[in-house]
């Protein structure tokens, strides 16, 4: 059996071979690559008042300018039984294209959400073959596992009331920024960690990303940083005319054993709940090799 | 009327012609390793014709082209070393992602960053 690993990215959980890589391209939009070949696109949208057919071919739209689905009555070979009873399935090809990309309309029978997968033409055996991305498949997931995180090698559980605002993916710095009505949150994920501390110090980098004078970071263990700060009564009034976040709570961790170093930082009008700040501490962290290869939870 | 005639647009690489080109070292150019393990360029700089001919007129000889020294960084040097007109752009992104432990998303996007800026200063080409 094929060694997996479990892709978590707002709302839509999956697994993928080890040897395959997510691109993340927008907040519903991923590629699966191999070797830096596409070999599949997911996007997908939250139910919402279009009919599904519309939802499709609005995404077909994005998917190809210009492009228009057409009704195909060949799956490809690569819907099983399992996505059968998970989703409503049609199957389309892109009129006006010389490809024969397999293009996926699901429909889950229990949310509605639509996703729309599209196989390129030369990956289509590999479906067909280890048809673990599709049987993974998942778009609601169980309440525990909802706020759960996982991409690249590192993952993380995301409190209640936050959205995904933008992602970056850049070399040695991954990025992902959310925001809640009142709260914005950020982590960052640094690799590799030895090429970083060479040039700047833990704490300078914990200050170049959550602007922590290093006087007033506290150290809770040889390689973890924290900050907080509470305005004082005429900052916080300042703050509220000036719709200012400024309670803050922030960590850095350097996991030496993988070469990471990972952060926080929330910013909030109101003071930051004790709970969020032992969730975000308490659930991010890298994957274990071991853990990526058997594809086990972490 | 040549003169608001628009200029046709270079042809675009896609992403897949991009990878599959060999980058290869332009043969002029100069390069050592230095004891700190960073790699030293010294190219000669193309100059437009118009610049060419300023600096023709006020006393430069052609012989005296000016040259330029580019020190590269750990990550370029290692890049640049890799650059032997063997390896493909897509393995050079797979070696560099190996030997860093990244993914090939994030090698890519700095491989090919910075490829363009060697094109550019054509210090190298695509094979």
């Amino acid at each position: 059996m094929t060694p997996t690993i479990p892709i978590r990215w707002n709302h839509l959980h999956f697994k993928i071979p080890d040897q395959w890589e997510v691109i993340v391209k927008d907040k519903r939009h991923l590629i699966l690559e191999h070797q830096l070949k596409p070999i599949a696109e997911l996007r997908w949208q939250p139910p919402g008042k279009h009919s599904r057919h519309l939802a499709g071919e609005k995404i077909a739209r994005q998917l190809e300018p210009g492009g228009r689905l057409s009704k195909s009555v060949d799956m490809g070979g690569v819907v099983t039984d399992s996505l059968k009873n998970k989703f409503s399935i049609e199957s389309f090809s892109l009129a006006d294209s010389s490809s024969e990309d397999a293009i996926l309309l699901l429909t889950c029978r229990s949310c509605a959400t639509t996703l729309l997968i599209r196989i390129y033409s030369a990956s289509l055996t590999t479906f067909r073959t280890s048809p673990v991305v599709l049987e993974s498949l998942n778009c609601h997931p169980e309440p525990a596992e909802q706020a759960c995180w996982q991409i690249q090698d590192f993952y993380f559980s995301l409190p209640d009331g936050f959205e995904l605002e933008r992602s970056s993916f850049r070399f040695g710095l991954t990025s992902l920024s959310f925001t809640s009505a009142t709260a914005e949150l950020r982590l960052c994920r640094l690799a590799p960690a030895s090429q970083h501390l060479q040039r700047s110090s833990l704490a300078t980098l914990f200050q170049s990303f959550s602007s922590a004078p290093p006087d007033q970071q506290t150290a809770a263990e040889p390689l973890t940083l924290h900050y907080h700060h509470a305005p004082t009564l005429a900052e916080y009034w300042w703050g509220r005319v000036r719709r200012k976040k400024l309670y803050q709570a922030s960590s850095f961790v350097h996991f030496p054993h993988h070469d990471r170093i990972l952060g926080y930082s929330i910013n909030s009008r109101d003071p930051i709940e004790t709970g969020v700040q032992t969730m975000l501490e308490e659930s991010y962290g890298i994957i274990q090799e071991k853990e990526a290869t058997t594809g086990s939870d972490p | 009327m040549g003169l608001f005639r628009k200029k046709k647009r270079q042809p675009v690489l896609t992403r897949d012609q991009a990878l599959a080109y060999t980058p290869v070292r332009n043969n002029v150019v100069n390069w050592e390793v230095l004891d700190s393990g960073l790699v030293r360029i010294e190219y000669v700089l193309v100059l437009k014709p118009l610049l060419k001919s300023i600096f023709e007129r006020f006393g430069s000889s052609t012989a005296e082209t000016p040259t330029r020294k580019l020190e590269l960084d750990e990550l370029g040097s290692q890049v640049w070393q890799m650059i032997d007109g063997s390896r493909t752009t897509a393995q050079l992104i797979e070696e560099f992602a190996r030997r860093h432990q990244i993914s090939n998303q994030e090698a890519e996007q700095s491989i090919t960053l910075f490829l363009r800026e060697l094109g550019k200063r054509g210090l190298i080409a695509l094979g």
